[in-house]
């Protein structure tokens, strides 16, 4: 009967009335989505059950951070503090014996895996984990990431001069709470994370010299309105060292690279039309570090997974355990300022596919959407969204 | 500053009397408007749900010129709150489906787009009733748009089901 544009044309005449019986407020649209929400529980007002998986993860490893000049700080004003909704918070760091308990495989590890942090952040359980193999290594799980991470260098040892910071990763998913961790180097007393609009988060920073590291773990969480500008890191009095710019973190240009100054990333988007939850992997495997990051798609739901691209390192995608993409197989050269797309097509009864695997523009890309904090998302998203066919409707959104 | 101290106690008397003033003439528009997006049957609780949030919040009114408009907000936003505590016993229904709701047959669209989840049903309704844009409406309720666009999609599929159940 009613089809395509047909239904919705139907919608329009049927629904037609109702701005004219209960006309909404012509500013509503005006009204700052932070004087609606409480900041002391911003997770009631957030989609508990966001089905979208966003892991934006921007691997930075040492030498592309040599890259990173430490910037000014500016003070205009105290920031305004404020305090992330931790439910638990545990930061005594200790020997995992058995970290596969916490599912982390030990045998990435070539030492004692040492739980830096863990709590409940959010409503949602998080670990943050350190061990060595090959280099210096965080794995993180939090909500729908069942676990990531990196491995590089320590901070001190980078001859670009004055590096603080050693790999960062960051999730600033719009619409859901954040995060920021990595490595700090000793000696740096407190770290924080400071928003575009003067507010601040405190960081954790943790030693990690049971996991035989020469380095603290650093990890902040905050609310989803709070859009993270730079990580300040200061003394015991709380007189700043540096400042790190975090949009630069994604601006960096590519190792051994001049050009353009935006790095180029690889995208693994998954999308699910099943209508179980089904798991990507996204690893990268360089001569001076590694990473990887694994989430969970929904049923009828798409997600992806970021890396930074650089050069020589080899990136692996898979889905449910099956390798989709391996660069080394399919070597494609990612110049700044783009990405490479693998989309990933999840069908019942299927081996997970490769629909396209494309180049785009930063702006034009998938990933971008989570870039700019509080952002909106690319059309990039919504197209892949649009192409989803999901059979009969799952039980409940 | 002292943040604390700069806030207006919501509860002391001349800013509690004005709200409510204020509240009380708001209400009629912010009733309507919830009976449109989210139905009749919770639109008088969130009303409440409303006034209570919003003396609590009266502090971040940055533009008190916008009354009405913020109250829509937090109301919409009370309203996808109370949608996630419901949605577990919502969950149990449906495996039941059977045993619940009228069957579609008599049903007209617009009585299809209130029998539907309320989170869809309020994207129908601001999308195609009000003419917001899934950018706006992503806005308005606190969802990414991604997520809003998957709703839209789940919702319109599934009118188009049961408009083909009504005449196949």
């Amino acid at each position: 009967m009613t089809r395509g544009r047909d239904l919705e044309v139907s919608l329009r005449e049927a629904l037609a009335p109702i701005a004219a019986d209960a006309p909404m407020p012509t500013d509503v649209l005006d009204v700052p989505g932070g004087s609606i929400r409480s900041r002391a529980a911003p997770a009631t007002i957030r989609p508990a059950a966001a089905i979208m998986v966003v892991l934006a993860a921007v691997l930075v490893t040492i030498g592309a951070l040599s890259a990173l000049d430490a910037l000014p700080w500016q003070r205009t004003g105290d920031p305004v503090l404020i305090t992330p909704d931790l439910q638990s918070l545990d930061v005594t760091p200790r020997v995992l014996p058995n970290p596969e308990l916490v599912g982390f495989d030990p045998g990435q590890a070539s030492g004692p895996v040492v739980q830096a942090a863990t709590g409940t952040a959010y409503g949602s359980p998080f670990r943050l984990l350190a061990y060595q193999s090959g280099g210096h290594c965080l794995w993180f799980s939090y909500r729908d990431v069942l676990g990531g991470g990196g491995c590089s260098g320590l901070p001190q040892d980078d001859e670009g001069g004055g590096p603080d910071l050693g790999m960062a990763l960051a999730d600033r998913t719009p619409s859901l709470p954040g995060y920021v961790y990595g490595l700090l180097r000793p000696g740096v007393d407190r770290a924080w994370v400071d928003g575009v609009e003067g507010d601040r988060v405190a960081a954790e920073v943790i030693p990690l010299d049971l996991a035989g590291i020469d380095a603290q773990a650093y990890l902040a969480f905050f609310p989803a309105e709070f859009a993270p500008a730079r990580i300040v890191l200061t003394d015991a009095a709380g007189t700043a060292i540096a400042a790190y710019d975090i949009e630069a973190l994604m601006e960096i240009p590519p190792l051994g690279g001049g050009g353009p100054s935006r790095v180029p990333s690889i995208d693994l988007v998954v999308r699910n039309h099943t209508d179980a939850a089904v798991e990507g992997r996204l690893e990268d495997e360089g001569p001076s570090s590694t990473g990887s990051g694994t989430a969970e798609v929904p049923g009828c739901e798409i997600g992806w997974l970021s890396s930074g691209w650089f050069p020589g390192v080899a990136y692996r995608g898979s889905v449910n355990g099956v390798l989709v993409h391996e660069s080394v197989r399919d070597p494609v050269e990612v110049p700044s300022g783009h990405a490479l797309e693998v989309l990933v097509d999840v069908r019942p009864g299927a081996e997970p596919t490769v629909t396209s695997i494309e180049l785009r523009t930063i702006e034009e890309s998938v990933s971008r959407s989570t870039s700019d904090g509080r952002g909106t998302w690319t059309g990039r998203a919504a197209e892949i969204a649009d192409g989803l066919d999901c059979g009969a409707p799952p039980d409940g959104p | 500053m002292d943040v604390a101290r700069a806030r207006t106690d919501p509860a002391s008397g001349a800013h509690r009397t004005e709200f409510q003033e204020r509240f009380a003439t708001a209400r009629p528009r912010l009733t309507a408007v919830l009976r449109a997006v989210v139905g009749r049957t919770d639109a008088e609780d969130l009303v409440q749900e409303t006034y209570v949030r919003a003396s609590e919040r009266l502090d971040q009114l940055r533009d008190p010129d916008r009354f009405e408009a913020w109250l829509v907000r937090i109301a919409l936003n009370e309203a996808m709150s109370l949608h996630r505590r419901r949605r577990s016993e919502r969950h149990r229904l449906r495996r039941a489906p059977h045993d619940v709701g009228a069957p579609a047959t008599d049903l007209g669209l617009r009585e299809l787009v209130e029998r539907l989840d309320p989170r869809e049903r309020a994207i129908v309704v601001l999308h195609y009733g009000y003419g917001y844009r899934m950018n706006e409406i992503a806005t308005l309720l606190g969802l990414s748009q991604i997520n809003v666009r998957t709703l839209a999609h789940r919702a319109r599929r599934r009118l188009r089901d049961e408009l083909e159940e009504v005449a196949p």
